[in-house]
C-alpha cells in the first residue's frame, strides 16, 4: 500500500485519538492546532519508512507520543512536570465545592494528565484509550508486567481522585 | 462522579480531518520556512565573518595576539550559526525508529549532555577574556579602573549562569534516573 494511502487510513481510524492526545499534550487551546498538524505532518513522513514490523496502530501511537514529547522538552515546561508517584501526593486545584458535572471531571482529569512527564503521560492515556497491557508495551518498549503494575498505580490515582472524589 | 475512561473517549474535540495533499502541502511549506530560516541565518553569520575577516585583513597596527583574539572571535561566530542551523538533527525523523520510552530517553540524554558540556565552553569564554585582558594591559597600559570593568563582568555572568546550568544538568540526570526505574517497574506503588 502506499504511503498516502496508509496515512489517510491512519488519520481516519485514529484521528480522533490523535486528538484526544493533542489535548493532554497542550493546555492552551490555541496551540493545540500547531501541534496535531506537526504530529500528522511526523505521521505523514513516517510511512514512507513503515515496513509492518508492527500494526498501523502502534506505529501511529509512537509517532505521535514522540512527536508530543519533543514538543513538550521544546516548550521549557519540564520543570513542573511530575512522575506518577508524586502525582499521587499533589492536591487538584479545582474548587469542587462549585460544580460537579462530568465538564469538571474532564477538567481534572486534563489537570492531572498535563501534570505528568510524557512518559508517565503516555502511559496513562495509553491506558485511557483503553489498550491492553501487552499493546501498551509493545508501544512504548517495556514490558507487558511493567506495564501492568504501573497501571495498577494510575488506578489507584484515578480511583482516589475521581470514585471517591476525596482530596489527597 | 464519571469513569475517566468514558471521560477520556467522550472528550470534545473539534474532529478535524486532513487529507495526504494538505498533509504534504504543509509539510512543504513548513520544509520552505525551515529552510529560509537555515538559509538567512547562515547568510547573516557570513556576512559578520566576512566583516571579521575584512577588518583583520585591513588593521595594519594589529599585533599577532590581537589578529589570534578577533580570528578567534569570527570563527567561534560562525561555527555557532553552522551548529545551531545546518547541524541540527531533526527529532521527527529519530522518532520514527525508536520506541516511545527509547526515544524519550534519547531526547532527555541529549539534553542532560547539552548541559554537561556547556561549563567548559564558559572556561573557554573565561581563558579568552583574560587573554584579551592581558594583551590590552601589555600594549595599551590603560588605567586598571578602565580595564577592569570587562573582564569582570564577563566573569560575573559565567559565574551567574553557571549554577543554572549545573542545575539542569542534575535535573536532566535525575530524569534519566528515573527513566531506568520506570523502564525496570521497580518504583514505589
Amino acid at each position: 500500500m502506499k504511503a498516502d494511502d496508509l496515512y489517510e487510513e491512519a488519520a481516519a481510524a485514529h484521528g480522533r485519538a490523535l486528538e484526544r492526545l493533542v489535548y493532554a499534550y497542550e493546555a492552551d487551546p490555541a496551540r493545540r492546532p500547531d501541534l496535531l498538524q506537526e504530529i500528522h505532518i511526523a505521521l505523514w513522513r513516517s510511512f514512507k519508512k513503515f515496513e509492518d514490523r508492527c500494526s498501523v496502530r502502534t506505529w501511529v501511537y509512537r509517532i505521535a507520543h514522540n512527536t508530543a514529547a519533543s514538543y513538550v522538552t521544546r516548550r521549557r515546561r519540564a520543570n513542573s512536570l511530575v512522575s506518577l508517584e508524586e502525582l499521587d501526593s499533589i492536591s487538584d486545584s479545582i474548587d469542587h465545592s462549585r460544580d460537579t458535572g462530568e465538564r469538571v471531571d474532564t477538567e481534572r482529569l486534563l489537570l492531572l494528565v498535563h501534570r505528568l512527564k510524557p512518559v508517565d503521560r503516555q502511559l496513562m492515556l495509553l491506558y485511557l484509550e483503553d489498550m491492553d497491557a501487552a499493546s501498551i508495551g509493545e508501544i512504548m518498549g517495556i514490558s507487558a508486567n511493567n506495564v501492568r503494575v504501573q497501571v495498577h498505580r494510575i488506578k489507584k490515582i484515578l480511583s482516589r481522585r475521581f470514585q471517591g472524589g476525596s482530596q489527597p | 462522579m464519571s469513569d475517566p475512561k468514558n471521560l477520556w473517549q467522550n472528550l470534545t474535540t473539534k474532529g478535524e480531518k486532513m487529507s495526504a495533499a494538505e498533509v504534504c502541502a504543509k509539510a512543504e511549506k513548513l520544509d520552505a520556512e525551515n529552510r529560509r530560516d537555515t538559509i538567512s541565518g547562515l547568510v547573516v553569520a557570513s556576512v559578520l565573518t566576512l566583516i571579521g575577516l575584512a577588518g583583520l585583513a585591513t588593521l595594519v597596527e594589529a599585533g599577532t595576539p590581537e589578529r589570534i583574539i578577533v580570528g578567534i572571535a569570527v570563527g567561534l561566530v560562525w561555527f555557532g550559526a553552522y551548529r545551531t542551523s545546518v547541524r541540527r538533527k531533526g527529532l521527527p525523523t529519530e522518532a520514527t525508529f525508536a520506541t516511545c520510552l527509547e526515544f524519550y530517553r534519547k531526547e532527555v540524554e541529549r539534553r542532560r549532555n547539552y548541559y554537561r558540556a556547556q561549563p567548559w565552553g564558559f572556561l573557554v569564554i573565561v581563558i579568552i577574556a583574560v587573554f584579551q585582558f592581558v594583551i590590552v594591559m601589555r600594549r595599551y597600559n590603560p588605567p586598571i579602573q578602565d580595564m577592569l570593568l570587562y573582564p569582570v563582568i564577563l566573569i560575573g555572568l559565567v559565574f551567574a549562569v553557571l549554577p543554572f546550568w549545573i542545575r539542569q544538568k542534575r535535573r536532566f540526570q535525575r530524569e534519566m534516573d528515573a527513566l531506568d526505574v520506570f523502564e525496570k517497574g521497580s518504583g514505589p506503588s
